[in-house]
């Protein structure tokens, strides 16, 4: 009894509580957009009557506001509720941070109010306009193409902006002759500010502007070379005949992605992040898990290959992953995120690790190449199932081409370590210095011996001159007894001279003039004196060949000199 | 009789513990045949334990931890193994697989071509043909000087000129091989990724260091913090972990 008071009771609180409740609800996405990129604001209310908007001045309405009801069953009572939806769009026309809502829906005098959201509206790719010429700037209005960077490298994000600029308002809607184009192959998508051309007032130099833009594109430019463009013909109504307005060219290069691409590379222009998920790491052999590999960022993110997986023998990708895509287009390109699942069937028992995956793209701000690598490598734990059998069929090996596992080259039997004890160790400098230690002193010992037989040699002629410098001098001192004046001055002079040739060393076969003798006497430092009577003694012998020899006892006291010489330089 | 005793006693030790090795290495290597690649790598562990220039050991370790997709940690193994006996080519064809794996840039081995194979001859031999070319310009500066002709002189002085020459690029040779052997300077990347810091106080760059990338050269900058120079020629400033010297 207790319990059904008690149940009636509880039913009767939901119902007071959910039942009957009026609400208004406010979504907006993206909550986080760059100035001029469409934002929905979605209404839902459960309450008809009149919205009450609340939206900041930035905030510039399209024309696209969509509103429409539904029936949804309500989970308490499970009667069908009508909810009514509008959806406004529009864009920020300034960077901030903004509060959306809260709105009212008024039914009468009952009003119920919203929740309200805060949306971060950022700058984005800043655009650059340019210095405005002095022909510009001297007609009543001009027209420009706003660009978001001079030099971009292909597949990089861009954005272009019709802007036109005049000194008067115009009184009427402007009529678009012909829009810019960009030529080539180039993927262009739309981010005018919802098709309405928002007016500002400006001043450029001193002089006040009305300006409005009206054709804003984020292009991704993948033909090398000088963007061409052909520029736009608006006619701004004014007076009677209006005012017609071509716009200038920009001068755009798209330069191409630098080679070195790694192997991991996916084609990404711009700045991305990656990362995997997998539900299930408990599985059976045979079993089919998905595995979730999420790259997020801003750029070419729509135009991105899919990502390679390093997998391990034991592991097949059934088909080709299914892609989740969440982006929008911004003025930085598609911002938001891809996912990528794969399907891989397992097909070895074991805990098995599924690496880390790794992708490569290009961005043009630091302009190089960046790897990054999702968190962390993941652990499955497959439990082995007899019952399995691998399959070979066409579709799963055809689309595993690229997953293969290379071969590892097989394993090594024991092989000693090789380090070398020889090089750098007493041994090895004794081994290479010792044979040439070696050969060095024998060479030193044959040139003593060469040098001592030589000297030898030497000594033994120089005797032998001596010798025969004293012969002569003998012989010389027999004729002087025996009165042969011609012979003793002849052998006079040829024992002076053997003595001259024995003491300044000379070659005994070679002839000598006597100055040569002279000046090997003084080399050998024999004093002026002695070189003196030794040249004074040739002269006499010289006066005795022309017949002037002077008397015996000249001749006698002429060898006694010699002798005394002989003495004292040779013994 | 002493000596003899010792030398006896020495070469009996060397008999046993290359005998351990081998039983070791020999369990390590049924491990792996039987996939238990985790068990196995303790074993060849060990065998380097006792013997830390074993090239095999590190080949096989490198071929366990490839096979446990431990691919950072298996370039690295096999770049000791092909450090400590650079003929070995597998393990070159495993560092490139393993590159290929990781979806790196192709493998550049340190030592390639020529400079590889003469590295290859190995320091022992480098110096073993030193010292017999010592030996040969001593004989042959001995000829010189007993030799009177001209002609057979010239011959020597060309041939004493050559021996020369050779000896210096031996000597050049073992030298190079053997700090090569010994001392190298890079380092692998061994976990999934690493940070890089666009400043010692830690700032973080955008650029992350992937797994299996070879650091040339690397220097401390402050207690935790490196700067590496990549085989590319690019500079970064990393951290002390996720990385293992060769």
């Amino acid at each position: 009894m207790k319990g059904i008071i008690l149940h009636i009771i509880a039913v009767c609180i939901t119902f007071g509580v959910f039942g009957q409740r009026k609400k208004v609800e406010v979504t907006v996405t993206p909550d986080e957009v760059s100035v001029g990129q469409t934002v929905n604001i979605t209404i839902k209310s459960n309450m008809e009557g009149e919205l009450v908007e609340n939206l900041p001045a930035a905030f510039v309405k399209g024309y696209g506001v969509n509103s429409y009801s539904q029936y949804i069953q309500d989970v308490n009572t499970g009667d069908m509720i009508q909810e009514h939806i509008i959806v406004i769009n529009g864009a920020f026309s300034k960077a901030g941070t903004y509060t959306i809502g809260p709105f009212y829906v008024k039914d009468g005098n009952k009003s119920k109010k919203s929740n309200s959201v805060s949306v971060k509206v950022t700058n984005g790719a800043v655009i650059s306009t340019e210095d405005f010429s002095k022909d510009q700037l001297r007609k009543p209005a001009f027209g420009i193409i706003e660009r978001s960077f001079d030099v971009v490298y292909e597949g990089q994000a861009l954005v272009l902006n019709a802007r036109v600029y005049s000194k008067f308002s115009p009184t009427g809607q402007p009529l678009l002759k012909r829009n810019y184009e960009v030529r080539g192959i180039v993927e262009s998508h739309d981010l005018s500010l919802t098709g309405k051309n928002y007016i500002e007032a400006v001043a450029i130099k001193g002089k006040e502007y009305s300006t409005f833009s009206y054709d804003k594109r984020l292009i991704f430019p993948t033909t090398i070379g000088v963007l061409d463009i052909v520029p736009y013909n608006i006619m701004l109504p004014y007076g009677q005949q209006g005012y017609d307005v071509q716009s200038n060219v920009p001068k755009i290069k798209v330069k191409p992605l630098p080679s070195g691409a790694p192997k991991d590379f996916i084609g990404g222009v711009g700045k991305f992040d990656v990362s995997q998920k997998i539900e299930t790491k408990k599985l059976k052999q045979g079993d089919v898990f998905t595995m979730d590999v999420t790259i997020s960022g801003e750029g070419n993110l729509h135009n991105l290959e899919k990502p390679k997986l390093p997998l391990a023998s034991g592991m097949v990708v059934y088909g080709d992953p299914t892609l989740a895509e969440e982006y929008i287009f911004g003025s930085k390109g598609a911002v938001g995120s891809i996912t990528y699942s794969y399907n891989i069937q397992v097909t070895k028992p074991g805990i098995q690790q599924i690496p880390a995956v790794r992708i490569s793209y290009f961005d043009p701000f630091l302009e190089k190449y960046i790897s990054i690598v999702s968190d962390s490598s993941t652990t499955i734990d497959v439990k082995a199932n007899p019952k399995f059998e691998i399959t070979t069929n066409d579709e799963l090996t055809t689309q595993n081409i690229d997953m293969t596992v290379d071969k590892c080259a097989p394993l090594m039997k024991f092989k000693p370590s090789r380090d070398s004890i020889i090089f750098n160790s007493k041994l090895f400098w004794a081994g290479i210095i010792s044979p040439l230690a070696v050969a060095f002193l024998f060479l030193f010992f044959i040139k003593k011996r060469e040098k001592e037989s030589e000297s030898k040699q030497t000594v033994a002629k120089i005797n032998s001159i001596k010798q025969d410098s004293k012969s002569y001098l003998y012989e010389a001192k027999q004729n002087l007894h025996a009165g042969n004046t011609e012979i003793f001055y002849l052998n006079l002079e040829k024992g002076i001279s053997k003595m001259c040739i024995a003491i300044a060393h000379l070659d005994e076969s070679m002839i000598y003039s006597r100055l040569e003798l002279m000046n090997g006497l003084k080399h050998q430092g024999v004093s002026d004196e002695k070189i003196q009577q030794i040249h004074s003694i040739f002269e006499e012998c010289d006066n005795a060949r022309y017949g002037i020899a002077g008397s015996s006892l000249e001749q006698s006291h002429l060898l006694e000199t010699i002798e005394s010489i002989k003495k004292e330089l040779i013994g | 009789m002493k000596n003899i005793l010792y030398i006896v006693l020495c070469v009996f030790q060397l008999f046993i513990l290359k005998t351990s090795f081998a039983n070791e290495f020999d369990k390590g290597l049924s491990l792996a045949n039987k996939k238990e690649y985790a068990k196995a790598i303790n074993h060849f562990k060990q065998v380097l334990k006792k013997d830390s220039l074993n090239a095999s050991a590190y080949y096989n370790i490198g071929y366990c931890q490839f096979q446990l997709n431990q691919l950072g940690e298996s370039i690295w193994s096999f770049e000791k193994a092909i450090q400590y006996d650079p003929k070995n080519s597998n393990a070159l064809k495993n560092i490139e697989i393993a590159h290929s794996k990781l979806n790196l840039a192709e493998y550049e081995p340190i030592y390639s071509g020529t400079i590889r194979s003469l590295f290859a001859f190995g320091t022992s031999n480098w110096s073993i043909l030193a010292i017999v070319n010592s030996v040969i310009i001593a004989t042959l500066l001995i000829l010189f000087k007993l030799k009177r002709g001209i002609s057979s002189k010239r011959i020597l002085f060309v041939f004493i000129f050559i021996a020369l020459l050779f000896e210096l690029t031996s000597i050049w040779l073992a030298y190079e091989s053997h700090q090569a052997f010994h001392y190298q300077t890079g380092a692998i990347i061994t976990h999934p990724s690493i940070p890089t810091y666009l400043n010692v106080d830690g700032e973080k760059s955008v650029v992350a260091l992937p797994e299996g990338t070879r650091i040339e050269s690397f220097e401390a900058l402050s207690n935790d913090k490196f700067n590496a120079l990549l085989v590319n020629g690019q500079e970064v400033i990393i951290d002390g972990s996720g990385w293992k010297k060769l």
